[in-house]
């Protein structure tokens, strides 16, 4: 009798332990998702940040082809081109050079050289699996740049999924482009290898506006380990000509960019409520320019630089509520070679090697489950031009499950770049002060509405009114960004956003280029039978130019995009007619310009297939 | 162009969002896990495998097979000494599919009722992607806010005679089809609510 009792307590004790285990893996993994979740930006309302995500299923359901397509669709953001071709992202009224913090898969793209990020605007959207956007500041845990946006290319190499595809398409302008993602497992590592290239020779009026880019990017990873490393070019022609000079020889133009981003990471728990995450990394940049000018003759221009880094993260949930992260990176940058063959006297080649320490926390508190305040602090000292502290504290109250209501403050900062710190030695950094309040505001999961208002100054601009660069201006951003969502069920979304931009110069003068009010709408639908429609309208107000300049306003825009594809079983194809309607794409030339605007094209027609295997 | 764009608007009303892959991720993590919290889930087992049958409609069939990659990627050694097994069920073919939890992309009433009669048929769980099939009887669903919580529809869950570990009931929002006076009177939330527990 005693065996069969204490059989029996033995095996009440061990199903007990099994019972317990089943449970605890439960919670387990219930903690695993919500960090997902966190992580894919699932619970951007739960932010008191301001947080866009594109998803790359959508996009391409809109006929989206690349990242600069793609952030038109993010409240605050314009798109322009200067007239050499080189496209720009304006987050609330900041026409960036160097403000918009750009990175891929974590890993920072903007260099030293000039801050510049648009030789990955061209990346392909069929590459992408989503792109998370912070509207506003974010230097507390971004760093230098992060004053008017934050940008995180998530690329489907970075994915823990398996992949394999191909993509083709063909559009008018003789432009093509390929590309595919191949992804197997080698002794319990995923491997995952993705490239693409692609090539247009789009000519307007002899105006050259031809691009050739690529990239082939590769991706080893278990669940701590991952390394990753992308190689990128890309090649524009000069559109309208640069220093506002029509380019009388469009075969001698070329601007070359190539780019490599490598990184080795570790992540793993110290203990339950502790992890730890290693980084280091390898970057480098090149760029080879040439240009016809007709009074500076020919210049040739190359540059290269590099850049180390090494940066620990410690994430902790011990204290209870709390979700501190301390974190400390290492960077060391140095110019590799610089060279101009020719120019403009006031151009000279930057030589420059910078060192710097980052440290920086931030912590999230929930003082209840209906309040949290978050609050942050960094602190960046660079060896050429001085140090910055950046820190931040934002509010997020839950008043019901339908209505989150926030508000957040931020001081953010931007190194000079080398070109600049070349030209003038004692510039310090651009530094800028944000308030930002919204609501979100989820009726259902049918319909959401998010509003929010900012005030922004940024303040020790750096400017070149001259041929010096010069830091004694100080800009003033106001405005609001609504985001609406109706989904009446899993076959239909539309989506439609509108910004108000006030942006000023400190004599209360409104920026030149800078449209007042940017919308969209758009518009999916899918049938049972495959096939899907996209429709896609953007409207740009029209905008002022400097008070010096005599010309009329920048008139309005409102382009319409058609898309349809069709989807069976892994194959899908789509036909989309950008600019539908032929109404064109306008760009702002400089004042004094002999031209008042130049024209980027009308309608284009583009033909895509992709196969899953 | 107007008057064209304002077609296209209309005319989407006719037609029926996207599927989400990073919830589809959380998805694929929970829900072998979530069917071992029935506490007699060992018993209705076949072959020692977690079968979970993936219901779509032809136009989800690259979503589904996502969610399936995603658990086979996620237990391709099984959970302890159990298999888990996802298999993609084309909701016309909902009749022939045998299963311990059918996970739901969302469609019509009518197959969500259809699921639900083959589910508990085979004393299995439901769970769906959107939350608001609740109300059409579906036992389970996820609330994703600040944490990943399960949401519970207790009623649908007692009329199948299932019976949960204590932990998921003391974790999970629990859903209700009760009227509140407090309620909003107009649309989903009349009828039914979502209580944080």
């Amino acid at each position: 009798m005693k065996y069969l009792l204490s059989f029996l307590m033995i095996h009440t004790l061990l199903l007990a332990q099994d019972s317990i285990s089943i449970e605890d893996d439960f919670l387990q993994s219930l903690e695993e998702v919500s960090e997902i979740a966190t992580k894919t930006k699932l619970n951007i309302d739960d932010s008191p940040s301001f947080i866009t995500v594109l998803h790359s299923d959508k996009l391409k359901k809109l006929g989206i082809t690349d990242v600069f397509e793609a952030l038109a669709l993010v409240p605050g953001v314009q798109l322009k081109k200067e007239a050499s071709g080189v496209p720009i992202v304006v987050f609330r009224g900041v026409t960036q050079k160097g403000e918009v913090k750009l990175m891929v898969d974590g890993i920072t793209l903007n260099n030293n050289y000039r801050g510049s990020i648009y030789h990955y605007l061209d990346f392909p959207i069929e590459m992408i699996k989503r792109i998370e956007v912070i509207r506003g500041a974010g230097s507390t845990l971004y760093g230098s740049g992060a004053i008017s946006g934050v940008i995180n290319i998530i690329t489907n190499a970075s994915q823990e999924e398996y992949k394999n595809d191909i993509f083709l398409s063909g559009e008018t302008y003789n432009a093509y482009k390929g590309g595919g993602i191949l992804s197997t497992d080698i002794g319990g590592f995923k491997l995952t290898l993705d490239g693409y290239y692609q090539e247009g020779k789009k000519e307007i009026e002899k105006s050259d506006r031809h691009h050739k880019n690529s990239s082939i990017g590769i991706n080893l990873s278990d669940k701590n380990f991952s390394f990753l490393a992308r190689l990128k070019k890309s090649d524009i022609g000069n559109a309208y000509g640069i220093l506002g000079v029509p380019d009388y020889d469009k075969n001698i133009y070329n601007n070359e960019n190539n780019s490599l981003l490598s990184q080795i990471s570790y992540k793993n728990s110290l203990t339950q409520n502790n992890q730890i995450a290693l980084f280091a990394g390898y970057t480098r940049y090149a760029q080879y320019a040439q240009a016809a000018h007709p009074s500076i003759a020919l210049i040739n221009a190359e540059y290269k630089e590099s850049s180390f880094y090494s940066q620990i993260d410690l994430i902790s949930n011990s204290l209870e509520n709390n979700e501190l992260l301390v974190g400390a990176k290492l960077e060391s940058a140095e110019t590799l070679e610089s060279s101009w063959s020719a120019g403009p006297p006031y151009v000279s080649n930057p030589d420059f090697s910078r060192d710097t320490i980052s440290l920086y926390l931030n912590d999230k508190y929930s003082i209840s489950n209906s309040f949290d305040i978050s609050a942050g602090l960094r602190y960046d000292d660079y060896s050429d031009f001085g140090d910055a502290f950046s820190p931040n504290f934002g509010l997020l109250y839950r008043v019901n499950k339908q209505i989150r209501l926030k508000a957040l403050y931020s001081h953010a900062f931007r190194a000079p770049s080398w070109v600049e710190l070349t030209s003038n030695p004692n510039l310090q950094a651009e530094k800028s002060d944000s308030i930002e309040a919204g609501f979100v505001f989820k009726r259902n999961q049918y319909h959401v509405l998010r509003v929010n208002f900012y005030a922004s100054q940024i303040n020790d601009m750096i400017t070149k009114p001259e041929k010096t660069y010069v830091q004694n201006a100080t800009n003033n951003f106001l405005g609001s960004e609504i985001e609406y969502v109706y989904a009446p069920n899993y076959d239909m979304e539309f989506n439609f956003i509108a910004s108000y931009i006030n942006a000023q110069d400190d004599d209360g003068n409104d920026l030149a280029d800078i449209a007042n009010i940017l919308t969209s709408a758009s518009l999916i639908y899918k049938l049972d039978s495959g096939v899907s429609f996209g429709s896609l309208l953007k409207y740009v107000s029209s905008s002022k130019r400097s008070i010096t300049d005599t010309r009329d306003d920048m008139p309005d825009s409102l382009i319409f995009d058609q898309t349809v594809s069709y989807s069976y079983k892994n194959f899908t194809s789509s036909l989309i007619i950008k600019d539908l309607f032929d109404h064109g794409t306008f760009y702002a030339l400089p004042q004094n310009s002999t031209e008042t605007d130049f024209d980027d094209g009308g309608r284009s027609i583009i033909l895509n297939v992709a196969m899953e295997f | 162009m107007k008057i064209f764009t304002l077609l296209l608007l209309l005319s989407a009303s006719l037609f029926a969002v996207n599927i989400n892959e990073s919830l589809l991720k959380i998805h694929a993590t929970l829900l072998p896990k979530i069917s071992m919290m029935d506490y007699k889930f060992e018993d209705k087992l076949q072959n020692n495998a977690i079968t979970i049958a993936i219901m779509y409609k032809s136009n989800q069939y690259k979503d589904a097979q996502l969610l399936k990659n995603k658990i086979e990627a996620r237990y391709r050694d099984g959970i302890k000494s159990y298999r888990v097994k996802p298999k993609l069920v084309p909701y016309q073919d909902i009749k022939k599919a045998q299963a311990n939890i059918y996970y739901l992309f969302p469609t019509n009433k009518k197959n969500i009722q259809k699921t639900i009669k083959q589910a508990n048929k085979n004393s299995a769980l439901t769970f769906s992607y959107s939350e608001e099939d609740l109300k059409y009887g579906v036992m389970i669903s996820l609330d994703v806010s600040k944490k990943i919580k399960p949401i519970l529809n207790l009623d649908a869950i007692k009329t199948n005679e299932i019976s949960f570990r204590p932990i998921l009931i003391d974790i999970s929002n629990i859903y209700t089809t009760s009227v509140l006076d407090d309620a909003d009177t107009s649309g989903y939330y009349n009828t039914t609510q979502v209580f944080e527990v």
